[in-house]
């Protein structure tokens, strides 16, 4: 076993690709010629041949598989129950909820709970780990995804092993008894202890010491954060075996130097302290990583054992994935272990950094290297730059922040004149490093949108990595840089893909009840947005991000789209132009194209402006050419005095089919286009108005007789769309009726031979 | 478990890029003990491999000037620098008879051999310099014979030219003295192929020279050499 405890670590970790990959026969086929070639170089005996080979099937049916139509549902949905259970985690609190994990007596199934209430009593939220309780609240299963790209909360939920949501009103309904568990004290003692930290320090250094010490990011500026985000700093905002270190080398220099314990008993009370740490600092995978490497270094130093980094390495992924099967579906744990090993393997060629500056750029290397598919599957992107940045900022970190940040922890035994010193210089110091970054982020903030990454390209990636390491770590300098570049062509072939590509799309998103239409002319010679709906507060009619966050943004990066050659915005309403803002902000959008009566008082039309956007107004018998695509203006004619009958009504050839594009006009203005263009050809009609019966006149459907109509509407919407009688109408007529309530995002893929109409979800 | 031939500790594999798929050779030292063999880097001197920034060394060229300029051997090759630990290596392998010990060396003596007599091994002949009768009888086993088994997988390749016929141990004399004794050797066979003279360690260049006077005395074209440490 001893030398080979990698080898069940990687079974478990092919298997769970072969899993998310449904590529079964691949991975088992690869891995069975792997074993094969090390028994007969006789690398491995035939016992652990045939173990390494079966633990594959092992892990297969270890690791929860997700299949959207198998998922539980242990309660009829949105119907209020009072559930019974235990609490089984610590109790996360925000500004506006708290939530916890529930396992439910009667079904033995864990439940999320989660409880909006803002009110003071949540915050007072007496209950930890362990307590009984009887919970009166909604079930509810999480919402899967219903667009290309967007975040599968139900898969997330499930591979996480939770079955649902329970949301509850009012503390009031969440009765519990307080059971004693040591775990519960250790919450408790964690809360404490945050709270003090609040209470005693400055905000901003208390922020800091949560997320770097405890491992609760909450106190951090969302800008900050965000920022740490694009240029692949998050690593340090995560507690993981940098933090761990550095703490325990305090705490040794402590226990020896300062009262003079032994080796011997100074090693206990680190071995012992490391898991009640983990604990404490929010009990992340990374924190588990590094706290339990700690532990087996310790115990080997202890007995005298020896074993390789690999096998301390394989020893804790393999414990922590048999503690819980759901912690390898976890990002965190994936990045934390695949660099650790990245780090480990190249050991050598750290050997020959020639100053600690070469050795700080090569770690920080390797590091980055060996995430990029995985950054490119979850993110879309990756920053090329982030490799030099960590070179500065982790020694910052490692030498500054996290050690005062630690010791900091001792303030409030501290007189207060020497605190405020203390703390004016640490935020000082810290807003110039900051606003360092920051500046960086002005001048040079320039991602790799890559879109996501086929299973194909990432392991021509990692093929060309691991060979480049080879040769780097043999000192063979020109097959590293052969390797190195075939590695470059694999990242160009990513960026490049669309471009070489004969397949474009129109897509019409689901973001509930709104508008967002992509258009992606082949070779990416074109991308055009046709409105770009958000949700809205319904008393500030402030438009909300969410729609732009969780399925606009992530289907343009998915795609691997960063320019918007133009977005023709209907008409002045949230649910087609509020998340323009957003996109303006975050993409490089060319031109905003609107109808000649757009309100210059609008509101977001403001915002627009502000942005910087290029804004035009189009007007009726207008052919608009953009990269020599057109697309025709049929409406409106003249001022209608209402906004949706104001809608900008666009007619394009895209993909040999004839799309309308309606925006919300009503019948009259509808009739008035059918008389005015009865000669056009019309494939696909983007229904108006949402299916609303105030569209959708019979007379516009007999003149041109489209044959797919496409509904932008949402699930349950408060205005009964798309009506009874449009439905009849456009059957009446023979239209084929796509939907994005029922059927999620619906994509029109073509290229030069086929063409296809295919919605998200199939039903 | 897997321990080190020389001071028994265990071994344990890190792996690096190549070997975390490969699974690695298979380590006979430990990390620690290899570190502690040397071997020769370059630049070397072009004849004996001793370390040196002149092409050839103060030794050869001394060589040289014996011979008139004709020295009968063409060329050394060695693997290790001689020092303490390589010393007492050598010392254990072949007074105190662990014969395993020696296998420690072999890749690295495949390895020198592929690099550096792949072309030359198609026509020439490994000749490894004998023990007396009553070395022999005492060790049990001839280091250069056994060097020689490590360099090729062709047994045939490996020919007994010599006889000795001194019994002084080179180790017990002066500089001096080695390179002034009469020649130790007898020959037995004579041949007319290329070369590779094989032995533990090359000090003085005597022992070798005396062995490949007598070769090219009859007739054999030219006498290279291999010895597993430059002293």
């Amino acid at each position: 076993m001893k030398g080979h405890f990698h080898l069940f670590a990687l079974s478990a970790a092919f298997s769970v690709i072969a899993i998310n990959t449904g590529k079964f026969s691949l991975f088992l086929g690869a891995w069975f010629l792997w074993l094969v070639y090390l028994y007969f170089s006789k690398r491995i005996n035939f016992v652990l041949f045939v173990s390494a080979f079966f633990s594959f099937f092992f892990f297969h049916h270890y690791f929860p598989a997700y299949d959207p139509a198998a998922v539980s549902r242990p309660f009829p949905e949105n119907k209020t129950y009072t559930f019974t259970g235990t609490i089984v985690s610590d109790i996360e609190r925000s500004e506006e909820k708290l939530s916890f994990t529930f396992l439910e007596n009667q079904t033995e199934t864990k439940l999320n709970v989660v409880l909006f209430d803002d009110d003071e009593r949540n915050k007072r939220f007496p209950y930890t780990y362990y307590a009984v309780c009887s919970i009166k609240g909604k079930f509810l299963t999480p919402p899967e995804a219903t667009n290309p790209f967007q975040f599968d909360m139900r898969r997330y939920w499930f591979e996480q092993g939770i079955a649902g949501q329970i949301i509850v009103e009012s503390a009031e309904d969440i009765v519990c008894t307080n059971r004693n568990h040591v775990l519960g004290a250790i919450y408790t003692f964690r809360k404490n202890m945050l709270q003090k930290a609040k209470e005693t320090l400055h905000p901003e250094l208390s922020g800091w010491q949560q997320a770097l010490i405890f491992g609760d990011k909450s106190g951090i500026d969302e800008g900050t954060e965000m920022l740490f985000q694009r240029w692949g700093l998050s690593h340090l905002l995560a507690i993981s075996g940098l933090h761990v270190g550095i703490i325990l080398t305090i705490v040794y220099f402590f226990i020896i130097r300062i009262f003079q314990w032994t080796k011997e008993k100074a090693r206990l009370f680190v071995l012992m302290f490391l898991p009640v740490y983990a604990l404490l600092a929010g009990g992340q995978p990374s924190v588990w990583r590094a706290s339990l490497m700690a532990v087996v270094v310790l115990i080997m130093q202890w007995k005298k054992w020896k074993l390789s980094h690999v096998d301390m390495l394989s020893i804790v992924f393999l414990t922590l994935i048999i503690g819980d099967r759901h912690i390898i579906f976890h990002v965190g744990f994936q990045f934390s272990f695949l660099v650790t090993l990245g780090l480990i393997l190249s050991h050598e060629w750290f050997k020959q950094a020639e100053n600690r500056f070469d050795l700080g750029l090569k770690i920080s290397f390797i590091a980055q290297m060996m995430i990029v598919p995985l950054q490119m599957h979850y993110f879309f992107y990756f920053q090329p730059l982030a490799i030099l940045l960590n070179v500065f900022v982790v020694p910052y970190f490692s030498l500054f922040v996290i050690p005062f940040c630690f010791v900091s922890l001792t303030f409030s035994y501290l007189p207060k004149y020497m605190v405020t010193f203390l703390e004016t210089f640490f935020l000082k110091l810290n807003q110039f490093f900051i606003d360092f970054i920051k500046a960086i982020d002005k001048m040079v903030n320039v991602p790799f949108v890559s879109g996501e990454i086929s299973l194909f390209t990432a392991c021509c990636y990692y093929f060309f990595l691991v060979m480049m390491m080879i040769a780097l770590n043999k000192k063979r300098h020109r097959n590293a840089l052969l390797y190195g570049l075939m590695l470059t062509a694999t990242l160009t072939f990513i960026i490049v893909k669309p471009y070489i590509s004969s397949e474009g799309l129109v897509t019409m998103l689901d973001i509930g009840q709104g508008d967002a239409f992509v258009i992606e002319l082949p070779y990416r010679k074109g991308v055009f947005l046709i409105d770009g709906g958000a949700t809205f507060d319904f008393q500030t009619f402030e438009p909300k991000d969410n729609v732009f966050q969780h399925v606009i943004r992530p289907y343009l990066m998915g795609r691997g789209i960063e320019t918007i050659d133009a977005i023709f915005v209907t008409h002045a309403d949230l649910d087609h132009h509020g998340s323009i803002r957003y996109i303006l902000e975050h993409f490089d959008v060319k031109e905003v194209i609107v109808h000649p009566y757009f309100n210059l008082e609008d509101k977001e039309f403001k915002t627009w402006r502000q942005l910087g956007a290029k804004i035009t107004k189009a007007n009726v018998f207008d052919e608009i050419t953009r990269n020599g695509h057109s697309f025709y203006v049929l409406g409106p004619l003249d001022d209608k005095r209402d906004e949706n009958d104001n809608s900008l009504v666009l007619y394009t050839e895209i993909g040999k089919a004839h799309w309308l594009f309606t925006g919300d006009i009503g019948k009259e203005v509808e009739r008035e286009i059918a008389s005015l263009f009865h000669f056009l050809d019309v494939d696909i009609v983007k229904v108006a108005h949402h299916g609303s019966d105030t569209s959708t006149d019979e007379q516009f459907l007999k003149t041109f007789r489209p044959k797919y109509g496409w509904i932008s509407v949402g699930r349950n919407n408060r205005y009964g769309h798309p009506k009874e009688e449009v439905l009849e109408t456009l059957e009446t007529y023979g239209v084929t009726i796509f939907r994005t309530d029922e059927q999620g995002a619906v994509q029109f893929i073509f290229d030069d031979e086929k063409a296809y109409i295919k919605p998200f979800l199939n039903q | 478990m897997n321990r080190c031939l020389w001071c028994d500790e265990a071994i344990v594999n890190q792996f690096d890029w190549l070997t975390f798929f490969t699974g690695g050779e298979h380590q006979l030292l430990c990390e620690a003990c290899l570190s502690q063999l040397e071997t020769i880097r370059q630049p070397v001197c072009k004849k004996c491999f001793k370390m040196s920034n002149s092409k050839r060394c103060t030794d050869c060229k001394r060589w040289e000037r014996f011979f008139s300029g004709d020295d009968p051997l063409e060329k050394n090759v060695s693997s290790f620098r001689y020092n303490e630990f390589l010393q007492e290596m050598i010392a254990k392998w072949k007074y105190r008879g662990d014969y395993v010990l020696g296998s420690v060396f072999e890749r690295e003596i495949k390895r020198a051999f592929k690099f550096h007599y792949h072309a030359l091994l198609k026509e020439a002949v490994i000749v490894p310099i004998p023990l007396s009768k009553s070395r022999m009888d005492e060790r049990g086993f001839n280091q250069s014979e056994a060097i020689a088994e490590m360099a090729t997988d062709d047994r045939k390749k490996i020919v007994q030219l010599f006889e000795r016929i001194d019994d002084e141990k080179q180790a017990k004399k002066t500089r001096a003295e080695r390179i002034f004794a009469k020649n130790p050797f007898k020959l037995l066979k004579t041949t007319n192929k290329t070369v590779i003279l094989v032995d533990d360690i090359y000090t003085t260049g005597t022992t070798l020279r005396h062995a490949a006077r007598l070769l090219k005395a009859s007739g054999c074209p030219a006498v290279y050499a291999y010895t597993l440490v430059r002293g």
